[in-house]
């Protein structure tokens, strides 16, 4: 079904027309009875706007262009925005009083950003910026912007001229050498560069952009959370975390645990091994008999294992399976030299009378 | 049987029901078309709700309770004399009281609801809402954005069409929805918000401010002193435009400290909170692909814009007034009462149709290529026209995974970790290599902004659809029946007793907040009033009451309170 064919009407390049088309189908697919016939026509109701506003783009671009040279001179002299009936707010917000206002307090914001940057004690300090709200000029948004543009170029001066220092020269300096992330983010509640990209990227190019938006992309969701359980009035909140809460947060525990049963399992194994280097180690100097270094390893291995099983450790279980299957594997040599060991044991209690 | 619209605010309820050909709002048993929304217990064990409980919020902070709305969605409770209630069950108490006086005014019994929510609120936000309805004992047939409700209200009023943007700005939220109105056809294109900015933020910010300067911390202060000081500052909020400059005297102990006030402390002080209404402008013109001059009117809603410097503020950003001409605190509850009426296919309203779009963007949790969890993958983008389904396909990540846990999130983070967390399940799959078994994810978004997620194993043909219940503060059926339960245990205060009820509790307050000389008079006025009640003569306590009620105002009004 085309475009057309949907809002039952002949291909037009009039807005009203469609619109008018469109409301009339509407009503044979109300959104809530019909969702599927809905979708369908809001889609090529859509997609006629877009064709619609294209074309009419290109046609007004064209005979513009023709018109060009026509163009009377007197039209181009600034004319005041529009004559509405909100003549209260032009009077303020467009007079000539109001800019002059605007260019003084900008002057006047200029100098004491300046000097609150200046100043290591001060630039991280919050409370040092709240002047900024002293005057209602803040809310204007062109002010706003262009004051905005002024406070994070002299940011990004300061931090990268920190930046460009030797590391022996960073070590030394004061902790406060930098304007810190979290004066950026609460200067950017204020002058909301997050908003504003495309402007950040056209004044300061792609390095100084994302140095500016990796400052700024924190958020702690805790912090709504925090507010709104402060915002009550009266009663007595009670945090209460859900059964089902807690088994969602179980699985993400789980996951970790995996991570840190990797860790466990390094852990152990690095006992093994090491006790089985100490072994091989007295092995070569000779100064035990290999019986009784071979044996005590598996020994050590056996009492770990024991150890597992009686504490009910998981991670230990799990993670000792590998040196349990070796213990299998060695068992019976790890009898013989269990054998050979007792044997041994009684030659050098032997010995060791013999030596009384 | 009737429908009725309800707006369930953060600081005033209201309601609203469409009879015959127009639409009628309805007035509570004080007659006020504002019902506070404050729960409380009193000394019977009797529910007492709206204004009466309002003014014993400060003789009696720990069996009352207001501003719980922001707590719906989580998991938390609010303990009032000795029982717990979490936020959908305080709401549940408040929309109760409303029906009764629907059903008292329109002489039917209501059974269906259409309910406003904040456009910004969440999926979880949302489902309590509902649930808040359900617990009260009515269907709720739709849940309704409030600046769409807003919107509707002034369409229909006007029936002028254009492009509006709407800012609604009531005690707690904040909410911007741009939308079009032609031929019957009123079409949201975006919708944008903050669900922690509203008038109640801009007195704690004084509230904030005032304790820095004093050199005092909340805690210092016993919770009757942090109310009187919260009362004050509301106050003064709310006719700051008649103050120059003036003293407060703010109770320490035995002592009063004073402070001194002024418009320019207050604008300095609100400040850092108006600036805050720009992001969800911007983004909302953004999303709707305009620019601010293509926008033909600017409308205002909620208790909140009635501050000067919030229109201002506007003002500034388009360099024009907003319009208002519909009461703010109301329009919202029109514009569900609306609402109800085409739900009730009413014959004036049959030319209207509404459709809205979803304001966040709705996805999954993945792995990224480098094996990398909590990735966000979006299936639902922000701001699509609804009722919208789409479906997206994930993959298994391991050889013979067992398993595949489907998680959602709604948010506009790429971590999964920055959004809010819906829910999940967990879907068996058929052992395999990495990559091989997969399963469908089917998103569905309807009319009332609430979200069913279908998951479907390729392989085998199975599908999981039980998601969304296992979002924090939601409720299986056993916990509904036994919350259920519990609510119809409760005792509501007698309708026809409320307004003394009321005035002996305005009373209270005025006497707890005042000193000396005006303290005996107002004791003396209420035991007054308390005998003349007793002696159950009509004639004589009609009297009374516009007196005692008289004299209260009065003093309400000297002392600023
Ligand atoms: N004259 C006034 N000046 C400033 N603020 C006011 C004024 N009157 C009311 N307010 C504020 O408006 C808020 C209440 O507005 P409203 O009743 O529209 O909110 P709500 O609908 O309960 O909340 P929400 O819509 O956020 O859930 C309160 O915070 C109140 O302080
Ligand atoms: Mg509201």
């Amino acid at each position: 079904m085309s475009v057309w064919e949907a809002l039952a009407i002949q291909q037009t390049l009039s807005v009203n027309e469609i619109k008018n088309a469109y409301a009339k189908q509407l009503k044979n697919c109300r959104p809530d009875i019909d969702p599927e016939g809905f979708q369908v026509l809001h889609r090529a109701y859509k997609e006629a706007l877009r064709i619609a506003h294209e074309q009419n783009e290109l046609n007004s671009k064209s005979s513009r262009d023709s018109e060009q040279v026509y163009i009377d001179n007197s039209k181009l002299v600034d004319e005041p925005l529009k004559v509405t009936e909100n003549q209260e707010v032009e009077k303020t917000i467009g007079s000539v009083a109001y800019t002059e206002k605007l260019n003084q307090e900008y002057q006047n914001y200029t100098r004491i950003i300046t000097e609150v940057l200046k100043n290591t004690k001060t630039r991280n300090d919050i409370s040092q910026w709240k002047f900024l709200f002293k005057s209602d000029c803040i809310l204007d948004p062109q002010f706003n912007e262009e004051l905005g543009l002024f406070v994070i170029e002299n940011i990004l001066a300061i931090n990268n001229d920190f930046q460009n220092l030797t590391r022996h020269k960073k070590r030394y300096s004061l902790p406060d050498a930098t304007v810190r992330e979290e004066t950026v983010r609460y200067l950017d509640t204020i002058f909301y560069w997050r908003g504003k990209v495309q402007n950040l990227r056209y004044y300061f190019g792609d390095d100084d952009t994302v140095k500016i938006l990796n400052m700024l992309d924190e958020y702690d969701q805790n912090i709504d959370e925090i507010s709104a359980i402060k915002s009550v009035k009266g009663g007595e909140v009670k945090e209460k975390a859900s059964q089902r809460v807690d088994e969602a947060r179980a699985f993400s525990e789980a996951r970790d645990a995996l991570g840190e049963l990797k860790n466990i399992t390094y852990f152990t194994h690095g006992i093994g091994i090491l006790v089985l280097l100490f072994s091989i180690n007295t092995l070569m100097e000779k100064q035990v008999p290999s019986e009784i270094a071979f044996s005590s390893t598996f020994f050590i291995l056996f009492i770990i294992q024991l150890v597992g099983v009686t504490i009910k450790n998981r991670y230990i279980l799990y993670t000792m399976w590998p040196t349990s299957c070796l213990l299998l594997f060695f068992f019976p040599i790890g009898t013989f030299l269990g054998v050979r060991m007792g044997l041994c044991l009684s030659r050098g209690l032997k010995y060791f009378r013999y030596a009384r | 049987m009737a429908i009725i619209g309800i707006d369930l605010g953060t600081t005033n309820s209201t309601c609203c029901a469409w009879k015959g050909n127009e639409l009628l709002k309805i007035p509570n048993a004080l007659n006020s078309f504002l019902t506070p929304s404050v729960v409380g217990i009193d000394d019977h064990k009797t529910i007492i709700v709206g204004q009466t409980a309002k003014e014993r919020l400060l003789t009696h902070p720990d069996k009352t309770v207001a501003v719980f709305k922001r707590l719906m969605g989580s998991d938390h409770k609010v303990k009032i004399a000795s029982n717990s209630y979490s936020a959908p069950e305080l709401s549940s108490i408040i929309i109760r009281s409303l029906i009764e006086d629907a059903e008292t005014h329109l002489d039917e019994k209501v059974t269906e609801a259409v309910i406003s929510v904040p456009a910004y609120f969440n999926e979880n936000q949302r489902a309590a809402t509902k649930l808040a309805g359900e617990l009260a004992g009515v269907r709720v047939r739709r849940l309704i954005n409030e600046p769409t409700a807003a919107a509707m209200a002034y369409g229909l009023n006007r029936r002028q069409e254009g492009t509006f943007l709407i800012l609604d700005m009531g005690g707690g939220t904040f909410d911007v929805s741009i939308l079009e109105y032609f031929s019957g056809v009123m079409e949201v294109h975006a919708s944008s918000g903050d669900n922690f900015l509203g008038g109640e933020d801009f007195v704690q910010a004084m509230i904030d401010d005032a304790l820095v300067k004093l050199n005092l911390r909340k805690e210092e202060l016993t919770s009757k002193e942090n109310h009187l000081l919260y009362l004050q500052m509301e106050s003064l909020k709310n006719r700051i435009d008649q103050v120059d400059r003036e003293t407060l005297q703010i109770q320490v102990g035995d002592e009063f400290v004073d402070f001194k006030v002024s418009q320019q402390w207050f604008s300095t002080t609100i400040t850092p909170l108006l600036l805050r209404v720009r992001t969800p402008i911007q983004m909302a013109l953004n999303d709707a692909g305009m620019h601010a001059q293509q926008i033909d009117e600017i409308i205002l809603a909620g208790g909140a814009t009635r501050l000067r410097q919030f229109r201002s503020m506007v003002a500034k950003i388009f360099g024009r007034l907003p319009f208002c001409d519909i009461d703010p605190d109301t329009v919202v509850g029109i514009g569900a009462g609306i609402q109800a009426g085409l739900l009730e296919k009413n014959r004036a309203l049959d030319d209207i149709v509404l459709t809205d779009v979803c304001p966040y963007t709705l996805g999954i949790e993945v792995v990224d290529e480098n094996g990398k969890p909590g990735q966000f993958l979006p299936i639902i983008e922000r701001n699509s026209i609804v009722p919208v389904s789409i479906e997206r396909r994930v993959y298994t990540t391991q050889n013979d995974q067992k398993f595949l846990m489907i998680k959602v999130y709604q948010g506009e983070n790429r971590l999964v970790e920055k959004n809010v967390f819906l829910g999940f399940v967990n879907v068996p799959v058929p052992k395999s290599k990495a990559g091989i078994e997969s399963v469908r994810v089917r998103y569905s978004y309807d009319m009332n902004g609430l979200l069913v997620v279908d998951v479907t194993v390729e392989s085998t043909g199975k599908i999981f659809n039980k998601v969304i219940e296992n979002a924090p503060g939601m409720l299986s059926d056993a916990e509904k029946q036994s919350s259920l339960k519990k609510l119809e245990k409760l005792k509501f205060h007698p309708r026809d007793d409320q307004k003394n009820a009321q005035l002996i509790a305005k009373g209270d307050r005025l006497y707890t907040s005042s000193l000396g000389e005006v303290r005996n008079q107002i004791a003396m006025a209420i035991s007054n009033f308390e005998r003349v009640l007793e002696k159950q003569n009509k004639v004589q306590i009609e009297r009374a009451q516009k007196e005692f009620s008289d004299y209260l105002e009065e003093l309400d009004k000297e002392g600023h309170f």
